[in-house]
C-alpha cells in the first residue's frame, strides 16, 4: 500500500505538472500519475523528420509565470530568450504589419495605415506595460472565481483603456476596436491574435473587450532547447524534490470514502493489475478525464450538465518543406505569421460565424509557425505549421474532412507562394478528433478545456475546490491553456492553503517580472 | 566507490546507462544530451498522434532496468510459412552468414531462411564480412530479445528519473537539430510508422517478413537493392500492439514497417510509402497517420 499527501492525476503542463511540483517543493509527499511516458503531452517537441523540429504547441508564454523563479527552473536547464519580432500579420491583398519587441518599430508599422492608430496603440501598450504584473496576478494567477480580484482586473483594464469599469463591462471586443482604431487594416491585424489564442469571445460584452486587452499582456518567448524543455525542467524539479512520478500509469477510479476523496486506483499501461494509491490530503484531477466528471456527476454537481466544450477546436497541418515559404521580407522574419481577413467586415462576420456550427470558420484566421526561426538548422528541410480554427467540433466525421482540410490549406498557401506544392517533402493533418484520440481530456478535441460562452468565462468557470471534500480540479477552471502554468499554480495555492503549507519563503514571485527583467537585460546588452 | 563530479555526454542509451552506473557508484553526475531526447535510438515518439512508435528497433536486448515491464514475443520472426521461436541457437561462426550456416550444418531451407531473415531484422547484412559472428552471438541470446511495454522511451525515462532522484542533473536539446548519417553507398533500414483506425492485420510473429519468402528471394532482393533497383518493398511488419492506445468505441492500432533500402538512393517518400501500404493491403481510408524515415534519417545501416 502506497500512501501520499497529495495525488495528482494527469501531468499536463497547464495543471497537474506545476501543481505537483509546487506542492512537493512545499513539503507534501506527492504522487503524479501520468498515462504517457512524458508529462506535458500537449507541450512536447519532436523532429517529424530529422532536421525538422516541431512543438506540439508552438507558443511559449512561460516567461510570464512566477513558476520559473519560484521553482528555480533555470537550475533544471530551462532557458528562454525574447525574440526581436513577436509576430506578423498578412492579408490576401498583401497588406501586412510586423509587431516588434521594440515599440518604436511597431509604431512605424502601424503608422503605415494610420498615424493616429499607431499613437493609440503605443498609448495602450505604454499604459499596459507597468500594469502587466498586477493585471496578470488579478486575471490569471488567482484561483477564480474571486470577485475582488476580477473587479481589480477590470479596474486596471479600464484605466489602461481610459474608460470606466462599468462601461468596459458593456463593451464587446468589436466595439472596443472600432472605438480605438480608425484603419480597417489595423483593426484586423489586432484581432488576429485574440481570435485564435482565445481568452474569451470577442463578441460578448465585457468579456470581448477584456479578452482583447489581456491578450496584449502576453509576451511570447523562445526556448532554444525546444518548448518541451519547459516540461522537462518541471519534471526534473518535481523528481529532484523527491516527488513520485508514475509514468505510463493509467488512473481508473477516484476513491471516495465517507464523502471525502481519499485516493485513486491506478495500473501500469497495458496491465490488468491495479493498485490503490491513498491520499491523506488531496487528490487533484482533470475535469476532462471521464472518471472525474463521472464522479462529480454522481455528486449532483448540476453545473457539469451545462458545461460546454465543443466550440473551440483547432486543426493543425504540419509541413516539412524543402525551403522556407516565400513571404514579404519583414513578415518572413517572424516566428509566427497570421493570415487574416481581407476586410474588417469580413473579420466581424467570421467572428459571428465562429460562434455557430459552420465549418467554414476554419479558413478565416490562420497561424503559421515558422519553426526554422525557433530552431535554426538545415535550410533544405524547413518545418512549417498552419494552425487554424477556432471553430466547432461539428461531429465525429473528421477523418473524412482530413483530405479536404489539407487541400484547402495547401491552396491558400499557394496563393502566397505559387511553388508551395512543389517544395513539400511531407505533410500531415491533425484534426480535433485526433486531439481527442490522443488525449481524451481534450474533450471534443478542445485542448484548453471548456468554451467561453456566456456564464463560462473567468467569473463563471468551475472552482478549484470541487463539491467532494479533498478533490480539486486542475482544469475546467480559469485560466485555460498551457504555457503560463497558471491553473496549476492556482490549484497548488488552494491545496497548499487547505493543507497549511502555503507560506513558503520561495513561493513569493510575481507574474510578469521574470521575463521583463530578462527583456530589459537583453535590450541593455 | 567513485566520487566527485562526472560529466557524461549523449552516446545513446549506453551513455545514459553509464551515467546511472556512475551515479549508483556515488558520483555527482551531470548528463548532457545534445539531441532532443536522451537515449539515442531508444526513443518512443507520439508525434502529434494518439499512437506511440519506437523510432529505433522495437526488439531490443533486455535493458538492465529492474522496474521495467517487458514482453517476450514468440515467435520472433516469420519468413514464408516458417517461424522462429525464442530458444537460443548454437552456431559455429564464420565470416559471413552463409559461411556460418555452412559451418553449422544448417541445411533445412526453412531454417536457413529464418536465420537470414533474423539477420536482416537485426540490422545484419548477411553478405558483409563479420556478419556471421554477429548473427551467431545474437542467436545465443534469442531469449534475451524483448519488447518494452509502453515503448523503449519508458526505459529511458526510468533511468533519467533514477539519475535525478539520486541528485544527478540532466539537460537535453541544446545541441541543435538531429543530424543523421550523410548519404553513402550501401543498404540501410527505413521505418514507416503507420496509425490505423481499425485493428492492424494480425501477423504470425512479432516481425513478419514481406517481399521475400525464402533464402533465394531474400538474397535476390538484397542484390537488386544494392544495384539501386527498388522493385517491390522488402522488409518486416513489426507488431506494435504493446504500444497501442486503448480507447473505448474507437478502435486504433498501429504497426511499424522496417524496410531495407539503398542509402542515398533518392527514394521518393510518398511513392515508397504508397507501395508498402498497397503491398500490405491497407486501405487509405483506414490510415490516420503515416510517416517514413529513410535510412539516412534512421541512421541505421545494414552492416556486419
Amino acid at each position: 500500500m502506497r500512501e501520499f499527501d497529495v495525488i495528482v492525476l494527469g501531468a499536463g503542463l497547464a495543471g497537474g505538472l506545476p501543481a505537483a511540483t509546487y506542492l512537493q517543493k512545499a513539503g507534501a509527499r506527492v504522487a503524479l500519475v501520468e498515462q504517457g511516458i512524458d508529462a506535458g503531452r500537449f507541450y512536447l517537441s519532436y523532429d517529424l523528420l530529422p532536421g525538422a523540429r516541431f512543438d506540439h504547441s508552438p507558443v511559449n508564454f512561460s516567461g510570464l509565470s512566477p513558476s520559473i523563479a519560484d521553482l528555480d527552473l533555470e537550475s533544471y536547464g530551462y532557458r528562454l530568450r525574447v525574440p526581436p519580432v513577436a509576430f506578423a500579420t498578412l492579408d490576401g491583398g498583401g497588406e501586412s504589419a510586423v509587431f516588434y519587441a521594440d515599440a518604436a518599430r511597431t509604431h512605424a508599422e502601424i503608422a503605415k495605415y494610420s498615424i493616429r492608430d499607431a499613437d493609440t496603440f503605443a498609448g495602450v501598450m505604454g499604459r499596459l506595460g507597468p500594469q502587466v504584473p498586477r493585471l496578470l496576478k488579478c486575471a490569471f494567477y488567482t484561483p477564480h472565481p474571486d470577485e475582488a480580484a476580477f473587479a481589480e482586473a477590470v479596474e486596471i483594464s479600464a484605466s489602461i483603456l481610459e474608460t470606466t469599469s462599468a462601461e468596459l463591462l458593456q463593451t464587446t471586443g468589436i466595439e472596443l476596436l472600432e472605438g480605438l482604431f480608425e484603419a480597417d487594416a489595423v483593426r484586423r491585424f489586432l484581432t488576429a491574435l485574440p481570435a485564435l489564442n482565445l481568452f474569451g469571445d470577442l463578441l460578448e460584452p465585457g468579456q470581448g473587450a477584456l479578452a482583447w486587452l489581456w491578450s496584449l499582456a502576453l509576451r511570447a518567448a523562445i526556448a532554444p532547447a525546444s518548448n518541451q524543455s519547459l516540461v522537462k525542467a518541471l519534471e526534473r524539479a518535481f523528481v529532484s524534490a523527491g516527488g513520485t512520478l508514475l509514468r505510463n500509469t493509467v488512473a481508473h477510479e477516484i476513491v471516495v470514502e465517507g464523502g471525502r476523496c481519499v485516493g485513486a486506483v491506478v495500473s501500469p499501461f497495458g496491465s490488468d493489475q491495479s493498485e490503490t494509491l491513498w491520499a491523506n490530503g488531496a487528490v487533484i484531477s482533470n475535469l476532462g478525464a471521464g472518471l472525474t466528471s463521472r464522479l462529480l456527476g454522481e455528486h449532483a454537481w448540476a453545473r457539469l450538465d451545462e458545461w460546454k466544450s465543443s466550440n473551440r477546436v483547432l486543426t493543425v497541418q504540419d509541413y516539412v518543406l524543402r525551403r522556407p515559404l516565400r513571404l514579404p521580407d519583414d513578415v518572413a522574419a517572424a516566428p509566427r505569421v497570421y493570415l487574416v481577413w481581407d476586410s474588417w467586415s469580413e473579420c466581424v462576420e467570421w467572428l459571428e460565424r465562429s460562434r455557430g456550427d459552420d465549418p467554414e470558420t476554419y479558413y478565416g484566421d490562420v497561424e503559421l509557425t515558422q519553426f526554422h526561426h525557433l530552431y535554426p538548422g538545415r535550410d533544405d528541410r524547413v518545418a512549417l505549421r498552419a494552425r487554424f480554427g477556432t471553430g466547432p467540433y461539428v461531429d465525429g466525421d473528421w477523418d473524412a474532412r482530413r483530405a479536404e482540410f489539407g487541400a484547402r490549406m495547401r491552396d491558400r498557401l499557394e496563393t502566397l507562394d505559387p511553388e508551395f506544392g512543389r517544395i513539400i517533402e511531407y505533410t500531415n493533418v491533425t484534426t480535433p478528433l485526433d486531439f481527442w484520440r490522443g488525449n481524451p481530456a481534450a474533450t471534443h478535441g478542445n485542448p484548453i478545456g471548456g468554451d467561453f460562452v456566456r456564464g463560462q468565462w473567468i467569473d463563471g468557470r468551475l472552482p478549484y475546490r470541487s463539491p467532494v471534500r479533498g478533490l480539486y480540479l486542475s482544469n475546467g477552471v480559469w485560466p485555460p491553456a498551457m504555457s503560463w502554468l497558471a491553473s496549476g499554480y492556482n490549484a497548488a495555492c488552494v491545496v497548499a492553503e487547505d493543507l497549511g503549507i502555503r507560506d513558503q519563503p520561495w513561493w513569493t514571485n510575481e507574474p510578469g517580472t521574470w521575463l521583463a527583467t530578462r527583456a530589459r537585460a537583453g535590450a541593455a546588452a | 566507490m567513485t566520487a566527485g563530479p562526472v560529466e557524461v555526454t549523449g552516446n545513446g542509451f549506453a551513455g545514459l546507462l553509464d551515467a546511472v552506473e556512475l551515479s549508483r557508484a556515488g558520483a555527482e553526475v551531470t548528463f548532457t544530451e545534445p539531441s532532443l531526447r536522451a537515449g539515442g535510438t531508444f526513443v518512443t515518439e507520439s508525434f502529434l498522434t494518439p499512437f506511440r512508435f519506437n523510432l529505433g528497433p522495437g526488439l531490443v536486448r533486455r535493458p538492465p532496468v529492474p522496474s521495467l515491464r517487458v514482453l517476450a514475443p514468440d515467435p520472433l520472426v516469420a519468413v514464408g510459412e516458417a517461424s522462429l521461436g525464442r530458444l537460443p541457437i548454437d552456431l559455429r561462426a564464420g565470416s559471413t552468414v552463409a559461411e556460418t550456416l555452412a559451418a553449422s550444418d544448417v541445411d533445412d531451407p526453412a531454417r536457413r531462411s529464418l536465420l537470414l531473415g533474423l539477420a536482416v531484422l537485426l540490422g545484419i547484412d548477411p553478405e558483409a564480412a563479420g556478419s556471421g559472428s554477429t548473427l551467431a552471438a545474437a542467436c545465443q541470446a534469442l531469449d534475451d530479445l524483448v519488447v518494452v511495454e509502453g515503448g523503449n522511451g519508458v526505459a529511458v525515462a526510468a533511468l533519467v528519473d533514477e539519475l535525478l532522484a539520486s541528485g544527478g542533473h540532466v539537460t537535453e536539446g541544446f545541441g541543435g537539430l538531429s543530424q543523421r548519417l550523410p548519404s553513402s553507398p550501401g543498404l540501410g533500414i527505413c521505418r514507416l510508422f503507420v496509425g490505423l483506425r481499425r485493428l492492424a492485420p494480425v501477423r504470425p510473429a512479432f516481425a513478419t517478413a514481406v517481399g521475400f519468402g525464402d533464402e533465394q528471394s531474400l538474397l535476390a532482393r538484397l542484390g537488386a537493392l544494392r544495384e539501386g533497383r527498388l522493385g517491390d518493398p522488402v522488409g518486416f511488419v513489426l507488431d506494435n500492439s504493446h504500444l497501442d492506445p486503448q480507447r473505448a468505441g474507437d478502435i486504433l492500432s498501429s504497426f511499424v514497417w522496417q524496410g531495407v533500402l539503398p542509402l542515398g538512393a533518392g527514394v521518393v517518400r510518398e511513392l515508397y510509402a504508397e507501395a508498402v501500404l498497397a503491398t500490405l493491403g491497407i486501405d487509405h481510408a483506414d490510415v490516420l497517420f503515416r510517416l517514413l524515415w529513410l535510412p539516412e534519417e534512421t541512421g541505421e545501416r545494414l552492416g556486419g
